[in-house]
């Protein structure tokens, strides 16, 4: 998946949202964009997954082929009146293809640290969990996804950074398979993956692109100010 | 197209669940439009049932058209809230996703038919089987035909506040369309579409064939038109957010 020369305006807007950016995701990795607010991120993964709409672009795109991505927005409302149970055969459902998932069926086809989770909120209805506990309840669930591609917008929003550990161990595991591309404001995320690749999105365009080791590397040391910046405050 | 049936199963059930465990809306959904077509039934009884049945037909098709527009109506709603995109790649295709939301408004369709099969069947001393098998069966296939049209409202680049106001005149053209037919009936069929469910009613109660191969030409033609509306369909909100 790759953004070549790509330039993009809203419409009824003249600055442009994403500008003479290139781009391109590296497979079997996980590839971090990272940016203050109206940046451009959201504009990026629009434009990769071909979901821009009436505005103006210029450049190519090469994206996903038959809807083979998966995209997980940072907070997916669901019935909370619900038992975690229903939201698993839910979404657990459409990956496994299986409308009859309970435990049992469960017991060989997910990962430990997840099945004990699921194992702990299965019969407790979903709105009585915290808001962490549905996030990472939603994470787990959408992390079984078999799509080559996974798009996932500030992951660690809510989790707490114990099980945002757990949640990037689990997105390593399934590096073989898959390739990620994570949005997110907190560096601490990239310290979890050093071999990770980040790109800086700033004002629409990409001011800088390093290794997440070189980033763990440089994060205080003012070079960059976008890096120092975010990992200073 | 296993897939495809597994998919489906899993979303309906879940978003029917959404949909009736919020009694309140649960309540409203079903009970309202009953509430608009019952005094139209007890102002009939003076009449036979075939013409107490042609003066509510046209109030049972704005209820179906009300149901195809909700169903497309959600999708929006989805949409703008930014978590279409989401739903869309969970599945295989989008139409998953709506052929689901259409079948929840078509359950909630059912229990609506049933209802008002039960206070005809009161008031007209009519067999509660032969009205609920015949409303059912012309509703399906009226209700297909529409949803699957009124799929150009999720084409449409609206945002959530537009999409109220898009609804309103959508339902108020619905009900001048039901009021018109059951007052005009020196009209022809065709002059009024909500006239479909008493075309579709008719084709059930006397079957005949070339309304019939005319009938399965617009379910034909709503099949292509939804498919292209589909291809068509872009899952990001209208609105930057």
């Amino acid at each position: 998946m790759e953004l070549k020369d790509y330039s993009y305006t809203y419409q009824h807007e003249t600055a442009l949202a994403l500008n003479q950016v290139n781009y391109k995701v590296h497979e079997n990795a996980v590839n971090f964009v990272i940016g203050p607010n109206g940046s451009g991120k959201s504009t990026l993964i629009d434009a990769l997954t071909l979901n821009t709409r009436f505005g103006k672009a210029a450049g190519q795109v090469i994206g996903p082929t038959d809807n083979n991505y998966l995209y997980v927005t940072q907070y997916l409302p669901l019935l909370g009146t619900v038992r975690c149970s229903e939201i698993t055969r839910f979404i657990l459902g459409n990956v496994f293809l299986d409308s009859h998932i309970d435990l049992e069926f469960l017991e060989n086809r997910l990962d430990e640290r997840v099945l004990s989770f699921l194992k702990r909120v299965w019969h407790k209805k979903y709105n009585d969990l915290s808001g962490g506990e549905e996030k990472l309840l939603q994470l787990y669930l959408f992390l079984q996804s078999q799509k080559e591609f996974i798009v996932l917008d500030e992951p660690s929003a809510y989790i707490d950074r114990r099980n945002v550990k757990l949640v990037f161990d689990l997105i390593e595991e399934r590096l073989k398979q898959q390739t990620f591309l994570i949005v997110t404001h907190d560096v601490r995320d990239i310290r979890l993956v050093p071999d990770s690749f980040v790109s800086v999105l700033n004002q629409g365009k990409i001011v800088s692109e390093l290794r997440g080791q070189d980033f763990i590397d440089r994060e205080f040391s003012q070079e960059l100010p976008f890096i120092y910046d975010f990992s200073e405050y | 197209m296993k897939v495809f049936t597994n998919e489906l199963i899993i979303m309906f059930r879940y978003f029917l669940k959404v949909q009736t465990t919020q009694w309140v809306f649960l309540g409203y959904s079903i009970l309202l439009p009953l509430l608009m077509i019952i005094p139209n039934l007890s102002t009939a009884t003076h009449s036979g049932s075939t013409a107490a049945l042609n003066t509510i037909l046209p109030w049972i098709g704005y209820l179906i058209f009300s149901n195809a527009i909700t169903a497309n109506s959600d999708v929006v709603t989805l949409r703008e809230q930014g978590y279409l995109k989401q739903y869309k790649t969970l599945v295989t295709s989008l139409s998953v996703f709506t052929v689901s939301k259409q079948l929840v408004w078509f359950a909630m369709q059912c229990v609506e038919i049933l209802l008002i099969s039960l206070v005809c069947a009161v008031l007209y001393h009519i067999n509660i089987v032969f009205i609920f098998g015949t409303l059912l069966i012309a509703s399906t296939m009226t209700y297909f035909v529409l949803a699957n049209i009124f799929q150009f409202l999720i084409l449409l680049p609206i945002n959530a506040k537009a999409l109220v106001v898009v609804n309103y005149i959508c339902f108020a053209i619905a009900f001048f369309l039901a009021f018109s037919a059951s007052q005009f009936f020196h009209l022809p069929l065709w002059s009024n579409p909500i006239n479909f469910l008493v075309f579709c009613y008719r084709l059930i109660v006397s079957p005949r064939i070339l309304p019939l191969l005319g009938y399965l030409a617009a379910l034909a033609l709503s099949v292509v038109i939804s498919k292209v509306i589909l291809r068509l369909v872009n899952t990001s909100p209208v609105e930057r957010g």
